[in-house]
């Protein structure tokens, strides 16, 4: 399996921020400010004015970091498959980065949060109840990294909705800047019994936009049990009927 | 089947205490049910096809039967989750359940908002075949009084887009439509220069025994996207026999058209239709084996049909709905095996019923909607500017009974046509759910009415149907159908695919 979230060997003072990755040492330099340069040669001639930059470590351990800029991660091996257009997000104090984006992977899903209404059963990263709202600005930071040429996107949690206005920014921010790309979200849909939410969303004229709602049973109990929340079913039910009564303003999969 | 008795799945063996176990939220379902609209018929000894008004359906035995309308079934049983989950009971466990049974019922009836969308224009009632089941009197080749005229199109063709249909498909129909070219020309460059403005979506057919096909009718078709529909009924001794013309050559000319139109406007662009006649009844693998041979992927295995020719040459007689029946399970049958065998084909009056049975669609098919699909799904425009409710009732204007005539393109609006008493009362007789032995009937949401056809066999729109050919046909195929996805595993993987939402 790809290793997503790694830690460099070295550090520096700043805040998490997020980058694209670059081989081009040539990028004029008004365009550099939001990229990671890989470098794969050696120190001589690293030019200045990127985000930061990246090497990794050699296996012989001996590692020479005289003449890289102070703001150099270095990666484990395993990262090596990190590639002209993938979207980092780089903790410079902490060491860690993870990868948001790989423009070569047709299935690129975005995390949005980690909080969760419901709790269900099976759930194999079971909701956390932190604030995890610095996940938004960083999102909507990557979003415009993103290669226009993307498929297809997905928006993840952790229950997405649960950000309200700032899920509809997201959106947004994907029919401007990924006007060619389906985005697909994965939601317990129990938001949309709201419908002054579900007209906003509506009201974004997204491209292509599909809303992934799991159902777990026809017996509305069941659902509620495997869920572990009462009643939800009826929440989402009558919204797939408010879709169907009003012309399909979105397309709702259930 | 699904009994009261039958074990239920097993509970998750497990779980962690800091979920809440599964019977806390079963008990919001309370401690009784009611029941929603349903009816039920007899499958066959000891079963009975238990079905609501939207289409749901479940087998099951006599006693569980018994106790769920006495409300004594156990609301831990399986069958009683599956009478929920299809909406033939509700209890308190969802607020919601009786706006979604509305949802499916406003799904499956979805296609009357549609209106009339198949508009049939015969050209001409010249024909060069004289078929003994000819559902039109076909006259001589040179009587041009037969033909229509362009004035009569061009009535035609703007009481068409009154229609409300976003969908207008265009069929010409003949006798033989092809030998009134000019009109079929003139008709579809009239059509595309309305729809200019009018932007429906627009399909062209021209049904033709593909004998007076030339390549220049070819090359018109295919500069604007006409589809052919032609008739085939089986290897050429029978087919020759079923459609005479001078020279004994129909099924030479129609095999050599097939061919012909699939090399000029592609392999699907041309589809057949086959009429059973009593020669037809002893060999149902050779009539499909044919349609193989020639590229076909289905076949739509059509009854006769009690107009025409067929009465007066006492054909419609000549075969019962039971023979039929006969002859239609063989030749399901010998379908599904090809499919077993890994040859994709499709029966297609089997594929609408079973589009009822396996999903929230209704069908567009005339004879199987409740109300009939006479004038509010089709409409012919006849040669002489009669308006009839459909192709079976312009033939039985031909034999001299106006009944179905709705109305003249010449002298009457397109209200006074389509709020005709010729249109309405009929349709009125075609609801099933309003007519006796329908009414109770648990095939009625599967089935339809065929006013037409009760009013040239019974005297009136809704016939009586323990003598109607048309109840016993549909009651075979329905109950055989829902016995093969009961209770043969292969069949109803076969016929599970076929059963897909159309896309026509």
């Amino acid at each position: 399996m790809l290793r997503l979230n790694g830690s460099s060997a070295t550090t520096w003072i700043g805040d998490p921020f997020v980058a694209r990755v670059t081989t081009n040492r040539l990028l004029p330099r008004v365009g550099r400010s939001s990229e990671a340069l890989l470098l794969d040669k050696g120190a001589a001639d690293v030019p200045d004015g990127f985000a930061c930059y990246i090497r990794f470590a050699e296996h012989s351990g001996d590692e020479d970091d005289n003449g890289f800029p102070r703001d150099t991660l270095m990666l484990p091996q395993e990262m090596r498959y990190i590639a002209d257009g993938d979207v980092l997000r780089i903790d410079p104090q902490r060491g860690t980065v993870r990868v948001l984006y790989r423009r070569s992977s047709g299935s690129n899903s975005i995390l949005l949060t980690e909080r969760c209404n419901s709790n269900c059963v099976m759930c194999s990263q079971p909701p956390r109840d932190h604030d995890d709202s610095h996940i938004i600005r960083e999102t909507l930071d990557a979003i415009p990294l993103i290669s226009p040429a993307t498929r297809c996107i997905g928006l993840t949690g952790g229950e997405p909705t649960l950000l309200g206005n700032d899920f509809l920014r997201i959106v947004r921010a994907c029919r401007e800047y990924l006007p060619n790309t389906a985005v697909h979200v994965l939601s317990n849909g129990r938001a949309f019994r709201f419908l002054p939410f579900c007209q906003q969303l509506a009201k974004i004229q997204h491209h292509d936009l599909m809303l992934g709602i799991p159902v777990y049973s026809d017996i509305a109990w069941k659902h509620d049990f495997v869920v572990q929340a009462q009643g939800v079913t009826d929440h989402f039910k009558t919204n797939h009927q408010r879709s169907n009564q009003n012309q399909p303003v979105i397309s709702l999969s259930l | 089947m699904i009994r009261e008795q039958s074990v239920p799945d097993c509970p998750l063996p497990v779980l962690h205490r800091r979920f809440t176990e599964e019977h806390e939220y079963r008990a919001s379902a309370g401690a009784s049910y009611s029941l929603l609209p349903l009816r039920f018929i007899h499958l066959d000894a000891d079963r009975y096809l238990v079905t609501n008004l939207v289409g749901e359906h479940v087998v099951t035995d006599r006693s569980s039967l018994d106790s769920f309308i006495r409300k004594k079934l156990r609301m831990h049983s399986p069958l009683y989750s599956e009478l929920k989950s299809k909406h033939f009971l509700w209890d308190a466990d969802s607020a919601v359940a009786l706006d979604l049974l509305a949802t499916k019922y406003r799904t499956k009836q979805a296609p009357l908002s549609q209106f009339t969308s198949l508009h049939m224009f015969v050209t001409t009632l010249r024909c060069d075949h004289t078929c003994p089941y000819c559902q039109v009197s076909r006259q001589t080749e040179d009587a041009h009084a037969y033909d229509m005229t362009t004035e009569i199109a061009d009535r035609a063709v703007d009481f068409m887009f009154m229609s409300p249909s976003p969908l207008l498909k265009v069929e010409f129909q003949g006798g033989e439509s092809l030998l009134n070219f000019g009109i079929v020309r003139y008709i579809v460059e009239r059509v595309e220069v309305c729809n200019k403005d009018e932007r429906r979506d627009i399909e062209f057919v021209i049904a033709t025994n593909l004998a007076p096909l030339t390549d220049s009718m070819l090359d018109f078709c295919l500069d604007h996207n006409v589809l052919i529909s032609t008739s085939l009924d089986g290897p050429e001794a029978l087919h020759n026999a079923n459609r005479p013309r001078p020279g004994r050559n129909s099924y030479l000319l129609a095999v050599d058209g097939i061919k012909r139109v699939r090399e000029k406007l592609g392999p699907h662009r041309i589809a057949a239709l086959m009429t059973t006649t009593r020669a037809s009844l002893s060999q149902p693998r050779a009539i499909i084996d044919e349609y193989i041979q020639q590229g076909f992927r289905s076949i739509f295995l059509r009854m006769i049909s009690p107009y025409g020719f067929a009465t007066r040459t006492g054909m419609s007689g000549d075969y019962t709905a039971d023979e039929w029946l006969d002859f239609y399970y063989q030749a399901l049958d010998y379908i599904l095996e090809l499919n077993y065998g890994g040859l994709a084909f499709v029966e297609e009056y089997a594929a609408i019923i079973l589009r009822k049975i396996l999903t929230p669609y209704g069908t567009g098919f005339v004879d199987l909607r409740s109300p009939a699909g006479i004038g509010i799904a089709g409409i012919i425009y006849n040669y002489d500017g009669g308006v009839y409710a459909s192709d079976e009732s312009r033939m039985l204007a031909e034999m001299g009974d106006d009944t179905f005539r709705m109305g003249d393109l010449l002298a009457d609006t397109y209200s006074e046509i389509m709020l005709s008493p010729a249109l309405v009362e009929p349709l009125g007789g075609s609801i099933a759910e309003c007519v006796p032995y329908c009414s109770d009937c648990g095939l009625l949401p599967y089935c339809g009415s065929d006013p037409c056809r009760h009013h040239r066999t019974h005297g009136d729109f809704v016939g009586f149907k323990p003598t109607s050919a048309f109840c016993i046909k549909n009651m075979g195929v329905i109950k055989h159908l829902i016995r093969l996805l009961e209770d043969d595993k292969d069949a109803s993987r076969v016929l599970k695919s076929w059963g897909q939402p159309a896309t026509c």
